[in-house]
């Protein structure tokens, strides 16, 4: 990974056409500025993973992982 | 009311069952009415969130509280708002499972719980910004018990 030490005010720039400024810094946070052609899409990383794991999830699952899934967990507490 | 599932066909559910979701969830937002099916044993934590709309999407769903022993959330106001709290009603947690081909290695999405206010029937996916939990909580540790 590479690794930019900026200040406040201080800025970026990715491919030539992105460009990310350093708005400030106070306590545990950080807000950045992203100046980015309208096509490139930009997503809290959460927000990304979220939807990710929840179309994986509707792929992941069957009647019968219910059945195991429940079957499992009631053992589990009766052990 | 009679709804086409995948998995199990056609089932009658009591329209009151059925929960608003405004914003719909995470990669899903134009889906915004869901029923949670139990399915006979009703103090399983394990439960099935399925569309009311369309056959898709489902999703296994567990209670927050049965993997940890304390689930802390703050919610933002607006989320309270969107949820109706001020009408009343107890918010409850649950979270998204992805269970890959050895249900061992399941995770489910802590940092992203739908929260449900079951008396005002809405509910929301909220992603909790300061939180620490995990997208992908490993439910099964190797010699762990689930805490349920």
């Amino acid at each position: 990974m590479l690794i930019i030490t900026r200040k406040p005010g201080d800025a970026f720039i990715i491919n030539e056409n992105i460009e990310v400024t350093i708005l400030d810094v106070q306590n545990d946070k950080v807000r950045v500025g992203i100046n980015a052609p309208r096509d490139v899409q930009i997503l809290r990383k959460e927000l990304y993973e979220t939807e990710k794991t929840n179309m994986e999830a509707v792929q992941s699952i069957n009647f019968s992982k219910f059945k195991e899934l429940k079957n499992e967990i009631k053992n589990r507490k009766n052990d | 009311m009679l709804i086409n599932t995948r998995d199990f066909g056609q089932i009658d559910i009591n329209e009151d069952e059925i929960i608003r979701f405004p914003e719909g969830l995470y990669g899903f937002p134009h889906v915004t009415r869901y029923v949670i099916l139990r399915q006979d044993d009703e103090d399983s934590p394990v439960l099935w969130l399925q569309s009311v709309e369309d056959t898709f999407p489902s999703f296994v769903i567990m209670d927050a509280e049965s993997i940890v022993d304390e689930y802390k959330v703050s919610l933002p106001k607006k989320v309270l708002e969107t949820l109706e709290t001020n009408r009343g009603g107890k918010l409850q947690y649950f979270v998204i499972a992805v269970i890959p081909k050895d249900i061992k290695d399941m995770t489910v999405n802590m940092k992203s719980p739908i929260v449900v206010n079951f008396e005002g029937k809405v509910a929301l996916q909220v992603i909790l910004e300061d939180s620490a939990y995990q997208i992908r909580h490993r439910v099964f540790e190797d010699g762990k018990v689930l805490s349920c």
